[in-house]
């Protein structure tokens, strides 16, 4: 057992410092993927809040791989989300305001910016695979893809983010 | 009247509408896999490097590695080979192929998947500076019997491995994967991996070359392909008080 199961299951017979342990490891990678996704800040940080309320409360015990059932609920918290978007509660795409201009590169925003002419399924898998260093076999257990299928995705996109950085 | 011909007209209007948009993107499609490189029955998706730790036959190998991304299409051995000429060397791809398998055997595997809807196949060479790794990925659904018959004559083989799920990760088609499929369906893969000396193929590294060429300068692609992914992979911070949010939420003892 890896020590974030180890933390992890420590985490939901409540042990803080197990919390503290799982939060400093995965709060990064999983608020990113969930932010490149719904493109909205506070809208990334409430789905990653509720990932890990539903995981302490749930205490998913039986869990075979911890970090990819916490990705697979931040997938599907994220699709609720968007498709409640396009169902009417249509919400603006959130543009940064003159106070991250300031703080970030223009490396960053031209980034960003790149990353949004994407698809959600092509930063999705993009994020997966970089921000949160899983394989393509555990991304397709996540969202549910063939891993041939995201292989294509994601090399086309890494194509994509080439030719829009150029 | 008038409104039931203004209605119809509209109808009309629309209708065309979405034609001229399926046609466009239908076109932009094709565009799209030209530029990649489509040579004959196999299309050219990427050449990658990377520097990995491999084991086998219980010794260690570090190498860089290029990860040479194809999508094949084949129906019968022969087809799969002749496939593999037009990226291999036409003579290292047949005795590369039947050194590791028969010709009945990939038969057999290729047919048992050709027997179930929605098969795909895709190969993955990666090519180091001592081994050829080649595996082919053929992806399916199909019935337990199905399964059943693989399982019973490749369940212990090495050389495959054989994946499986149920209820919808590989359902659907390649333009909407995962689009959900029939309960009691089984989707699976089949990956085969080859693995076989570089004095078959005349030294790894030319052939690496040789891939880099055929895919129109994958290595400088690979350098530019490492640059973008080092910069995708910062992450992005969440705001301070997330952590306190959370264990508010779930009445931690601070």
């Amino acid at each position: 057992m890896s020590a974030f199961e180890n933390d992890f299951f420590e985490m939901l017979a409540g042990s803080t410092e197990a919390f503290e342990n799982v939060y400093r490891e995965i709060s990064r990678p999983l608020f990113t993927y969930v932010y490149r996704i719904v493109q909205n800040k506070s809208d990334a940080e409430d789905i990653v809040q509720d990932v890990f309320v539903d995981v302490i409360r749930g205490k998913p015990l039986k869990a075979r791989n911890p970090k990819s059932y916490m990705y697979r609920i931040a997938h599907n918290k994220a699709a609720d989300l968007l498709s409640a978007r396009t169902c009417g509660e249509e919400l603006d795409e959130e543009t940064p305001d003159n106070t991250d201009v300031e703080r970030e590169s223009a490396d960053r925003i031209a980034l960003e910016a790149a990353l949004r002419r994407l698809s959600v399924k092509e930063r999705e898998v993009i994020s997966l695979h970089l921000n949160s260093g899983l394989t393509f076999r555990e991304i397709s257990g996540i969202i549910g893809e063939p891993v041939g299928t995201l292989l294509w995705r994601y090399s086309g996109a890494i194509k994509k983010m080439r030719r829009y950085l150029s | 009247m008038r409104k039931t011909k203004l209605k119809k007209t509209t109808i009309l209007l629309f209708a065309f509408l979405a034609l001229l948009y399926v046609c466009i993107a239908a076109h932009a499609d094709g565009d799209e896999i030209q530029s990649e490189g489509y040579t004959g029955g196999i299309v050219f998706i990427s050449c990658e490097r990377e520097t990995v730790t491999a084991e086998y036959q219980g010794v260690s190998y570090k190498r860089e590695i290029a990860h040479y991304t194809f999508y094949v299409q084949a129906e019968t051995s022969e087809e799969l080979k002749n496939a593999l000429a037009s990226v291999l060397e036409p003579d290292a791809t047949a005795r590369f192929v039947t050194s590791t398998f028969t010709n009945e055997e990939i038969d057999f595997l290729i047919n048992e998947i050709r027997n179930l809807a929605a098969c795909e196949s895709r190969v993955y060479i990666d090519s180091g500076e001592n081994d050829i790794l080649l595996h082919v990925e053929l992806w399916g659904k199909g019935s337990e019997e199905s399964e059943n018959v693989i399982r019973t004559k490749y369940g212990n083989d090495p050389r495959i491995e054989l994946v499986r799920t149920a209820n919808g990760p590989f359902a659907g088609n390649s333009d909407n994967p995962g689009a959900g499929g029939d309960t009691g369906t089984v989707y699976f893969a089949l990956v085969a991996a080859f693995l076989t000396a570089a004095a078959v193929f005349g030294g790894g590294a030319e052939l690496a070359k040789k891939r880099a060429a055929l895919a129109g300068g994958g290595t400088e692609d690979a350098a530019g392909a490492k640059e973008i992914k080092r910069r995708l992979s910062e992450n992005t911070s969440p705001s301070d008080t997330l952590r306190e949010r959370i264990i508010e939420k779930v009445n931690y003892k601070k």
